[in-house]
């Protein structure tokens, strides 16, 4: 099996948190997870800066991201990271309790590569975090010279 | 360009100056044909002579009506020049002291061999050269144009030179000498009469000249009877006397013949007149009828103007014309206002206003526009008038009546204050509404993020707590853990469905055209798959195409059929038909089963959110779905309604607006449909 890549989880919610690593636990991707509890620090996290400025490594496999979030909001994030040529290929899925058309609409528009509704059932939950952590973590490793991200595609 | 006219003055300045000139040679080398004209005939006195000089010089300064003010001064001293020499021999005559002016120049010559008398001037010819001077003296005093002095003076001058003519054409001494006096000379005669022709034309257009050069009726006559008056009598009298003198016939022979002929020229002469006048009569006739025309014609225009027109003379602002719709307007009668003034119908302050914008209309050279100006009328209240007035000038280019035209704009002006107004509270209503609107999406966002996360962590936890018992976890235990996560569920639900509701209550609705026919198939097509063996009877109808959004109205035909086959599950054979009538400006479409039904007694409580007559346990569902319903056709601008009883079937109804074949043409976010 190939080394799994890092999961970057930005969420302010601890409860969230707890879920998500549990779900991704159950498919053995948990210890791969780095969690940071806002924008602010996502961002420090992959300029290496900040509390971040002494880790190792390369970029996260993919970046499991929330809308909603203190300091720096999730689209703020996404839009940062989309023109910033050291990180605009790393796949950013948007996880959000937000239902609402807009935030979809906007998320895609800034170059989200998916944009995942937190369903109200755990399982459903559960299942949903694998697809996205076993798809972008481990089968969808992606090539050094990949193309570039949706949103200057 | 002056005209022969206006050069007249100066050519006969120059006549007399030339004559006296060729005198006074005549005098200074002894030619005595350049004095007197005719062997025979008296000399013209040098004095005399100086004098035609002097007046001449004078006429020539004074002629141009743009005369310098010099030249001006110049002419008139020359004038006095030649007024005293004339009055000091007319004093001469009278008697008094003799200063003899007349036997200045060449006294030596003045008696000539031959002659009875030394030469002299002549008392007429100081008359006449008197009243030259004095018309020259006349001319132009003053600011005002007038010409009666210079020209009776001038008329004096050439009636004493006219006079001494004819004596001297009949051979009669007494017209042009008086008795035991030199007589007046024949170039002296002819010179008076130039200089009198010059000071009459220094002003052609006023006076006798003015009447004599009119184009009108007066002009005509006295251009016929002036030269026949003086010319005609003259010539047959002249020719009389001749042929008396040469014996051809008798005195009184001649003076028949003089008076025959007289009257037939005459008559002839007044013939052609009339004649003349009876065309310019009938012309005249012509014209007045003409004018009668147009005047009517503009009189029917100017009553039947739906504004007001009035016309006020220029010097005391009286109305003198005020149309039908002013009368109207003010409530007065054409014979109340004619002959008044402001004064008399508004108060003193608004007239004085009124009254110097008029005169500043009158007196201005643009119109003047009063875009509003309120007055009170006597029968319809205050106004507000929109007035635009006008100077009407005379052929003088003087302001001879005051034009005035409103128009009311009281219902115009209030309309648009009505619609400030209005158009004020609409955007205050839908700032209120924009605000409103604001609110609710955040709060529907702020629902939709929050509420659904604790939710979702109860699930989350229940479950995670049922693995870490797994092991202890009794039945009892296990069940309890699954309710709290079915209530949970259901609430995530409730919630979903609720914003749901919300955003179709706030969706845009883009309408085109539906084939409702094929909506439908899809729909059961889509149920069935969820049917898990059950036996239904579809009966769908013919179904004609709607005017709607598709989404929204898929989404309404889908709740009420979902809802048809939910609640006829408990039926061994279920029977949903769908049908749709077409009425006269509306489609109704109908989905009706046999199912469970429901007490009509709250069939208007089945539309309302999560209003439901069913417990969880018999039929599953959060109560959205007729809500949703309702609000989808209550956007369309359609109705909604349910028929049912408990254990018989339901049905239930929207109505959709058709306009298909009505006026305007369907459907008007879709120009293409």
């Amino acid at each position: 099996m190939a080394a799994l890549k890092r999961i970057l989880l930005a969420e302010d919610n601890a409860n969230d948190i707890e879920l998500t690593l549990s779900a991704l636990a159950e498919h053995n991707l948990a210890n791969e997870v780095v969690v940071v509890r806002d924008g602010v620090e996502a961002w420090d996290f992959l300029r290496k800066s900040g509390s971040f400025a002494k880790r190792d490594g390369a970029n996260p496999a993919v970046i499991l991201a929330d809308l909603k979030m203190p300091r720096m909001d999730g689209l703020e994030l996404l839009k940062r990271i989309r023109t910033d040529e050291r990180f605009h290929q790393i796949p950013v899925v948007v996880l959000t309790s937000s239902r609402e058309e807009s935030d979809v609409i906007e998320s895609y528009a800034i170059g989200a590569n998916a944009y995942v509704v937190k369903p109200v059932a755990f399982h459903e939950f559960i299942e949903a975090v694998k697809s996205l952590g076993l798809f972008w973590a481990v089968l969808n490793e992606p090539p050094p010279d990949r193309g570039r991200a949706p949103v200057t595609a | 360009m002056t005209s022969l006219i206006d050069r007249i003055p100066r050519l006969s300045a120059l006549w007399a100056i030339v004559a006296a000139i060729l005198v006074l040679l005549g005098w200074q080398v002894n030619l005595p044909l350049l004095r007197s004209a005719w062997p025979g005939l008296v000399s013209v006195n040098p004095m005399s002579a100086v004098c035609f000089a002097i007046a001449g010089a004078s006429l020539w300064m004074l002629a141009p009506a743009n005369a310098s003010p010099r030249a001006r001064l110049v002419g008139r001293v020359l004038a006095a020049l030649v007024l005293l020499v004339a009055g000091l021999k007319l004093i001469e005559l009278a008697g008094g002291f003799s200063p003899a002016v007349d036997r200045w120049l060449f006294a030596n010559k003045l008696t000539q061999a031959g002659e009875p008398r030394p030469n002299r001037m002549a008392p007429n010819t100081a008359i006449a050269l008197m009243a030259f001077a004095a018309a020259l003296l006349t001319l132009r005093i003053g600011a005002i144009r007038r010409a009666r002095l210079p020209q009776v003076f001038g008329l004096i001058t050439g009636a004493i030179a006219f006079a001494a003519l004819v004596g001297y054409s009949y051979g009669v001494g007494a017209f042009y000498g008086l008795t035991a006096q030199v007589p007046m000379s024949l170039i002296t005669a002819l010179t008076l009469l130039v200089l009198s022709a010059g000071a009459l034309h220094t002003e052609p257009d006023l006076g006798i000249l003015g009447i004599l050069r009119s184009p009108g009726t007066s002009g005509i006559l006295a251009r016929r009877f002036l030269p026949l008056a003086a010319g005609l009598p003259l010539l047959l009298g002249w020719l009389t006397i001749l042929a008396e003198r040469a014996g051809l016939f008798e005195p009184t022979f001649g003076l028949v013949l003089l008076v025959l002929s007289t009257i037939g020229i005459v008559s002839l002469v007044v013939w052609t007149v009339a004649r003349d006048f009876r065309a310019m009569d009938e012309a005249r006739i012509r014209a007045e009828a003409d004018i009668e025309d147009s005047r009517a014609f503009l009189d029917s225009i100017v009553e039947n103007l739906p504004s007001m027109v009035f016309v006020k003379d220029a010097q005391e602002l009286r109305f003198v014309r005020f149309n039908r719709a002013g009368e109207n307007l003010l409530g007065y009668s054409s014979g109340d206002l004619l002959g008044k003034n402001d004064y008399d119908f508004f108060p003193k302050e608004q007239a004085d206003a009124f009254t110097q914008k008029d005169r500043e209309v009158l007196y201005g050279t643009e119109i003047v526009d009063i875009p509003e100006e309120v007055i009170q009328t006597r029968t319809n209240g205050e106004r507000i008038l929109h007035t635009r007035k006008v100077p009407v000038l005379g052929a003088d280019g003087r302001p001879r009546f005051l034009l005035g035209i409103s128009v009311d704009i009281t219902e115009r002006k209030r309309a648009e204050s009505h619609i400030v107004a209005l158009n004020e509270g609409l955007r205050a209503r839908t700032q209120e509404l924009e605000t409103a609107n604001r609110e609710l999406e955040a709060f529907s966002y702020s629902v939709s993020h929050d509420l659904r996360a604790p939710v979702r962590h109860i699930d989350g936890f229940v479950d995670l707590l049922a693995k870490h018992l797994s092991a202890t976890l009794d039945d009892e235990g296990r069940r309890l853990l699954q309710t709290i996560s079915k209530s949970a569920r259901k609430m995530g639900a409730l919630i979903d469905d609720l914003l749901a509701f919300s955003r179709m209550g706030r969706a845009e609705i883009r309408k085109s055209t539906v084939m409702l026919n094929a909506v439908a198939g899809e729909v059961v097509r889509e149920l069935r798959a969820d049917m898990n063996g059950r036996q239904i009877e579809w009966v769908i109808g013919d179904l004609p195409p709607v005017q709607a959004d598709p989404a929204m109205l898929r989404l309404a035909l889908t709740n009420l059929l979902a809802n048809a086959v939910k609640y006829t599950r408990t039926r061994p054979l279920a029977r949903i038909e769908l049908s749709a009538t077409r009425g006269e400006d509306e489609v109704v479409v109908t989905v009706s089963d046999n199912g469970v039904g429901f007490d009509p007694a709250f069939a208007q409580n089945l539309f309302g959110v999560f209003q439901r007559l069913h417990r969880d346990e018999e039929f599953e569902g959060t109560g959205i779905g007729l809500a949703n319903v309702r609000r989808i056709i209550n956007r369309h601008g359609g109705r909604t309604w349910g028929h049912g009883a408990p254990d018989r079937g339901a049905s239930f109804s929207f109505s959709l607006p058709d306009n298909a074949g009505g006026a305007d043409g369907g459907s008007q976010t879709n120009p293409l449909g």
